[in-house]
């Protein structure tokens, strides 16, 4: 599904990734793991479009075609979501309002029919309590005011809303109790399918104990360097990140 | 009628026009528009120099060929489509400066005077001699203004419209009627002549009354015309009005509208203002507190994106104490357009306890475009609470990526994003149908200039 191959970005001028290789097949979950400053954030925003990074060299291939050549909302309209770190905050913009020009701009490229008021207000009360994200918050507007835990529970609808096939959660973990991690994990679980692939970007192992991801990788200074199933990340717990980084520069 | 060109030639036509008619309306208005002639020989052409015109242009208006239709054209519109059809109101239109209630008088309950500037003149020349041009000339408190060498303001537009004894609206409300439908007012401009178009509008609150009023400034055609407008509310003690503007004319037009507004003890205002057409949009709100206690709130949105001029001056003089006033306004504007927001607040010595705040916050969708805010406070008492800011700024690229992350397009999350902006001042709206009017006519503005790139969207 996702080929990166040799990739290398650089923001300002400066090398963050510096050839970074990874497959993600469908029906996958990978996990990224690795120290502050390794390049997770950047992979993730390389791959759903975000200005300000120059791809220097390398490719990245989405179901046979080149994802560097495509938009970001082109990007979206294929099926890669991102679920961000920060989610930022509309103030003005309607939380449900947002959620219907989401879902049917991406089903519009599709060239499905947009799915009316009614049916869409139905479809949203469903995911919302999928995801317990409390109704008031569909009428407010996107994040504005929001907790940090129900700011990644907006995310995690907007996922299991739009079903992508590619998705990436940004340290979605981050700052979350473990009442919401379950949610955030459940609705990753939920989505787990034959057909769709997931990229979960994370510090630490407690979210992968919920998740299970089939890969784990250690990103550390803009490459992977070790790469292994579940039980490296039980690893990494233990013993930190050390133990591989000396490894590298050795 | 006498059309003319450049260099404000049909200033000097207008002028030369209003001293062969003699007039046929009352001593009052006689009086009236004998005193603005004379000002009108006098006043100098709005310059900027001028504190109150430093930022805009004035000067393209003096050279349009404007036909001087002192008299109005006749009412030739069918006016059904133009009214808000959510809202079950008292209907007037103002077509071509001709005013028709579209109602019954019959039907109105007692104490409530529907009627025109013309025909009140005329059939109720009492009341309306003793409300017309009080607001308009009302002083108020003696202030030591900083002293200042430039003239700060021309009354011309003023003047000119008050030496023709143009025709508009006039109502009255008796003491303690509280009327539940609200009014609606179209000014309309039929036809595509270029026109300079008058209105004199009078809406006078009994002590106890309340009422809504609504009024919408629309075109019919595109048309170089220069609609010169003034309204005078009067609010007596304890009366509450809401008031609900919408300008929306034609992008070859010019509008220019004087709102005069005197209230009394207890008295409450809420104004909610739209100001999105016109090539050249100015907006004078003078307003008085003339009794303890009184509220006023006003809140507007100002819209310039097709190379308009859109500019909005409001002067809140708190004169006596213990009142309480809040003006907040937001702009969006794009592609070689400006916005002029020029805001004022005066305390008098013996206002103490006034609580006023003032904002004006604007958002640059391109960066050819310009914004002047100009807020103001002159404060003389010493127990106040008060405060002003402006604010300029873009939009948020974070924001505009996180949108289109989840596969809106680029042009759709600005437009999102600069409704949002506003959006603070249009939910505020209590108008259910009005704010629905206001947030399609955003919509459709946004859009058309979507469609031309003023949204800043990278080819």
């Amino acid at each position: 599904m996702l080929t990166i191959n040799d990739l290398k970005v650089s923001v300002e001028d400066k090398d963050i990734l510096k050839g970074l290789s990874l497959q993600v097949n469908a029906g996958e979950v990978h996990a990224i793991m690795g120290p502050n400053g390794s390049g997770k954030s950047t992979l993730s925003h390389v791959l759903a479009g975000k200005d300000g990074y120059q791809v220097t060299s390398g490719s990245i291939t989405y179901n046979g075609s080149d994802l560097l050549d495509l938009e970001t909302e082109q990007r979206a309209h294929q099926g890669i979501f991102l679920a961000m770190q920060y989610p930022v905050e509309l103030p003005g913009v309607n939380n449900m309002v947002f959620l219907r020009e989401s879902y049917n701009a991406i089903r519009k490229s599709r060239g499905e029919d947009e799915l009316d008021s009614p049916a869409f207000i139905k479809l949203i009360r469903e995911k919302a309590d999928q995801v317990k994200l409390p109704g008031k918050l569909l009428k407010r507007s996107v994040n504005s005011g929001f907790s940090g835990g129900e700011k990644k529970r907006n995310e995690i609808l907007q996922m299991a809303l739009l079903e992508p096939s590619l998705a990436i959660l940004d340290e979605t973990d981050s700052g979350l109790d473990i009442d919401a991690l379950r949610i955030v994990a459940d609705g990753v679980n939920q989505l787990r399918s034959e057909d769709r692939a997931m990229i979960v970007v994370t510090h630490y192992q407690r979210l992968l104990d919920y998740i299970k991801p089939d890969v784990v990788h250690v990103l550390a200074d803009g490459k992977i360097i070790k790469t292994g199933d579940f039980s490296l990340a039980r690893e990494l717990e233990d013993k930190g990140y050390g133990w591989l980084l000396d490894g590298e520069a050795a | 009628m006498t059309t003319v060109a450049n260099n404000a030639e049909w200033l000097q036509a207008f002028k030369a026009e209003l001293a062969e008619d003699d007039g046929d309306s009352s001593d009052h208005f006689d009086h009236l528009r004998r005193q603005a002639i004379d000002a009108l020989k006098s006043e100098p052409l709005p310059f900027r120099t001028m504190e109150r015109w430093r930022y805009t242009p004035v000067d393209a208006l003096f050279k349009l060929p404007l036909n001087i239709a002192i008299t109005g054209a006749a009412n030739d519109i069918e006016h059904s489509d133009l009214f808000n059809p959510e809202v079950d109101a008292y209907r007037f239109v103002v077509s071509n400066g001709h005013a028709l209630f579209l109602g019954n008088a019959a039907d109105l309950p007692e104490g409530v005077t529907f009627t025109t500037m013309h025909k009140g003149m005329q059939e109720n020349q009492t009341l309306a001699s003793r409300y017309a041009g009080t607001a308009m000339r009302h002083q108020g408190a003696e202030n030591t203004v900083t002293a200042s060498p430039v003239q700060k303001d021309s009354k011309l537009f003023q003047y000119l419209n008050q030496s023709a004894t143009p025709d508009g609206v006039f109502i009255h409300v008796a003491e303690g009627i509280q009327l539940e439908k609200p009014v609606e007012i179209v000014f309309v401009k039929t036809g595509d002549q270029a026109d300079l178009l008058q209105s004199h509008n009078l809406v006078v609150l009994e002590k106890n009354a309340a009422m809504t009023l609504i009024e919408k400034h629309v075109d019919e055609k595109t048309s170089r015309s220069f609609c010169n407008n003034q309204s005078e509310l009067i609010i007596d003690d304890h009366a509450s009005m809401k008031h609900y503007y919408l300008q929306q004319q034609e992008t070859s037009s010019w509008h220019r509208d004087g709102i005069h507004r005197i209230q009394a003890a207890d008295s409450q205002y809420q104004g909610w203002f739209g100001c999105c057409g016109s090539q050249w949009c100015r907006l004078e709100m003078n307003a008085f507190f003339t009794g303890e206690n009184a509220l006023s709130e006003v809140q507007g949105i100002q819209l310039a994106m097709h190379g308009q001029v859109n500019d909005i001056h409001l002067d809140m003089h708190h004169d006596e104490p213990n009142c309480h006033s809040e003006q907040h306004f937001r702009g969006l504007v794009a592609e070689k357009s400006k916005i002029v927001f020029d805001g004022n607040i005066t305390v008098s010595q013996d206002a103490q306890k006034t609580i006023a705040h003032l904002s004006d916050n604007n958002l640059m969708l391109t960066r050819n475009a310009e914004v002047d805010a100009k807020p103001q406070l002159e404060i003389y008492a010493d127990d106040v609470q008060c405060s002003h800011g402006t604010s300029i700024g873009e939009l948020d690229e974070q924001q505009v990526f996180y949108l289109r992350s989840r596969g809106i397009s680029e042009e759709r999350a600005r437009r999102l994003l600069s409704i949002g902006y506003v959006s603070e001042i249009i939910e505020k709206i209590e108008l259910d149908a009005f704010r629905h009017e206001m947030q399609e006519l955003l919509e459709r503005q946004l859009q058309a200039s979507g469609a031309k790139g003023a949204l800043g969207v990278i080819e």
